[in-house]
């Protein structure tokens, strides 16, 4: 079927997808550079390379190493998994504003991340003031994601149970269970008025700021289980973009699929939300420009997302350093500003 | 179904709702962390008891319990105010931007710089009366349905939201107590700030109440209206003003309490049936109703700490407002 369609257009297809992904490679491959690059301390891009491979001074070793390329991988991995997971999810629910935030997945992910931060901390508290940050960074992806899935098991049952997924009643209740979300997370975290909630707040606000080698590796594992997946679903998910009827007619088990699209995509974003805080609008904005340069096919789209992804959640990362250097503006903050007047002209374009 | 003969009486509504508030006032007035017994307000309220006894009933509990009251009787007239003229059963200071706009408005300008506590109110203004008029301006380019305003004020909120936190990270030392504020709650609030936003929340609220037959016109059909002589985008834009006032001044002391402006009209239009002319008194003094219960139950909670109201509010109003949008649907389906 998809093949059928396909025939007429093949040959400027098949060029046009050969571009696009030199260009998604070359992408990747550029957009770390960005990083490694630009920053508080000025490095020319001899001393960078030379840091890189190791023989560089000790400073600029230090600088390269140890602080910006962690911090440009993570930004490469997260933009991957927000892009992702809002490319699922834009898929399943046929909806163009569906995104993790907006459908409160992030939110879910965060207020479970809190509250095991803050129990964590509960918990040790009195021995050691400090003792509870570094609390089992690899078991923040894990908790996360159990919030992340809890939420969009409930938009997704809320706006199932009246029939209909309209993409503005589905984006309506997952922006109202957001909402309550927040103000959970904000409340409680007041509420706790302890001596670390601006380290909190930094999460809170979707940041790299400070994220090391230990971060990469909690997160790792997550990003492959996620691509497996991803990959697995290429198959079903083009057979679901026909008519549901159609799409029956092929004897798929259209609603299993869903839900496992469903929980791929929340394990995406709520993983990344476990790392770095919930980061929004990548995820919005990405799979559009993807579609857009991609056409239909669906492998095409996915790789593009992902090279997207990668390079705006490092671009931002990277505005956000340098625009009001010495201070930092969060990825989060930087992507919203990107993504929120894209959001709105979507909605615009909404019958 | 609406005949004239299901017209109910709508006095005795009213007398329960006050008496129902005076009782959470009273207890407002009892409840801490040691409980004033009866006998003990009796006599703080003539002059008398010990300073420990008089400090806590009168220069705490007392203008804590009427920031709330006059609070939530501006949040839901706020309301009411909007869904009517708008005629949009979504639209609330919350879900239009406006109380996250104005939230960022207080946070960066106390961030930047410092300003005299006076001009809090109108900062909030100015930040709400933007958030609120970028919502409408992009959703009303359509028809002003009301999913699509709702959803234009979440996109505004997403973005004050993001700009605030952002704000925060900045503001250095003073982040603590504007995060806390950001939660939304009336712990810590006397007299000074009940002075400080009372003329913002009074004077609107009685203009308002005044005006009901203009705003009860403003509910017929555009056409209706103007055949009735009214200036009707006139009058709308001044009442979606006074709305504005009313909310943007209470977020620049107690912080965003949301939902109070969204569940108080609602629950007031389902009490009067079809009598209109009672919705906006109503909406008013069910807004102080709940927000007085909310900020009391915050109170007692979690003793001996406080819970944000702003949370407490959250957590009744988001079902509320997803039951809402799901009888809209099955209404509209039906």
């Amino acid at each position: 079927m998809v093949a059928n369609t396909r025939e007429p257009h093949k040959k400027p297809l098949l060029q046009r997808t050969t571009i696009l992904l030199w260009f998604g490679c070359g992408l990747i491959f550029l957009t770390p550079w960005l990083g490694l690059q630009f920053g508080a301390t000025d490095l020319s891009w001899q001393q960078v390379l030379a840091g890189l491979l190791g023989e560089g001074s000790s400073h600029v070793e230090r600088v390269v190493m140890d602080l910006r390329l962690p911090r440009t991988l993570i930004g490469l991995v997260i933009g991957i998994h927000f892009a992702l997971s809002g490319w699922l999810l834009q898929l399943i629910t046929r909806n163009p504003l569906a995104e993790a935030g907006i459908l409160g997945i992030s939110g879910g992910a965060s207020l479970v991340a809190v509250a095991a931060f803050v129990v964590g901390d509960w918990i040790q508290s009195g021995d050691n003031p400090y003792g509870g940050i570094p609390f089992a960074l690899q078991y923040l992806p894990l908790l996360a994601m159990l919030g992340g899935l809890l939420a969009a098991l409930a938009v997704y049952g809320l706006s199932l149970r009246n029939g209909g997924l309209s993409p503005v009643k589905l984006t309506l209740t997952g922006a109202v269970l957001a909402g309550m979300l927040h103000a959970l997370t904000t409340g409680g975290l007041a509420f706790w008025g302890h001596a670390h909630t601006e380290l909190v707040a930094q999460w809170l606000a979707g940041s790299l700021y400070g994220t090391t080698w230990a971060h990469l590796k909690a997160l790792l594992p997550w990003t492959a289980l996620g691509m497996i997946g991803v990959l697995i679903l290429l198959r079903p998910l083009s057979a679901m973009q026909l008519e549901d009827e159609q799409a029956r007619s092929l004897g798929l088990h259209l609603n299993r699929w869903r839900a496992i699209a469903l929980v791929v995509a929340a394990l995406m974003a709520a993983s990344a939300v476990g790392i770095v805080g919930p980061v929004g609008f990548i995820g919005l904005l990405v799979p559009h420009i993807s579609r857009r340069l991609a056409g239909s096919g669906l492998l095409v789209q996915c790789l593009m997302c992902t090279a997207l992804g990668a390079t705006l959640a490092v671009v931002a990362d990277t505005l956000g350093r340098t625009i009001f250097a010495p201070y930092e503006l969060p990825v989060g903050v930087v992507s919203a500003a990107l993504g929120v007047p894209f959001f709105l002209y979507l909605l615009s374009r909404q019958p | 179904m609406r005949q004239a003969s299901t017209e109910t009486n709508i006095t005795p509504i009213y007398g329960a709702t006050i008496l129902v508030i005076a009782a959470l006032f009273l207890i407002g007035l009892l409840a801490g962390q040691q409980w004033t017994t009866p006998e003990t307000l009796w006599s703080v309220l003539q002059g008398q008891g010990s300073i420990i006894e008089r400090v806590s009933v009168l220069e705490l509990r007392l203008p804590r319990n009427l920031l709330a009251m006059l609070g939530g009787a501006a949040l839901g007239a706020a309301g009411a105010i909007m869904q009517g003229v708008t005629r949009n059963s979504l639209a609330s200071p919350g879900l239009t931007g406006v109380i996250a706009a104005a939230a960022f408005g207080v946070v960066g300008t106390q961030t930047f710089f410092t300003p005299d506590a006076l001009w809090l109110p109108v900062i909030s203004l100015g930040g709400g009366f933007l958030g609120g008029m970028l919502t409408f301006v992009i959703a009303g380019r359509g028809r002003l349905q009301p999913e699509r305003v709702v959803l234009a004020g979440i996109a505004v909120t997403a973005l004050c939201t993001a700009l605030t936190t952002g704000t925060l990270l900045v503001s250095g030392s003073e982040a603590a107590e504007l995060y806390y504020w950001l939660a939304g709650s009336l712990m810590g609030r006397g007299w000074l700030q009940l002075k400080l936003v009372a003329v913002w929340l009074i004077l609107p609220l009685v203009a308002v109440l005044l005006l009901r037959r203009p705003f009860r016109v403003l509910q017929l059909d555009d056409e209706l209206a103007l055949a009735m002589g009214l200036a009707v985008g006139r009058w709308r834009l001044l009442f979606l003003l006074l709305a504005l006032i009313m909310a943007a001044a209470l977020v620049s002391v107690t912080g965003p309490v949301i939902f109070i402006g969204l569940v108080a009209p609602h629950i007031a239009r389902r009490l009067i049936r079809d009598q209109f002319q009672h919705w906006l008194p109503l909406s008013a003094l069910l807004g102080g109703l709940l927000l007085l219960a909310a900020d009391t139950l915050a109170r007692q909670l979690a003793f001996p700490q406080e819970l944000p109201v702003g949370m407490l509010t959250a957590l009744i109003g988001a079902p509320w407002l997803l039951y809402l949008l799901n009888s809209r649907e099955s209404a509209h389906g039906g």
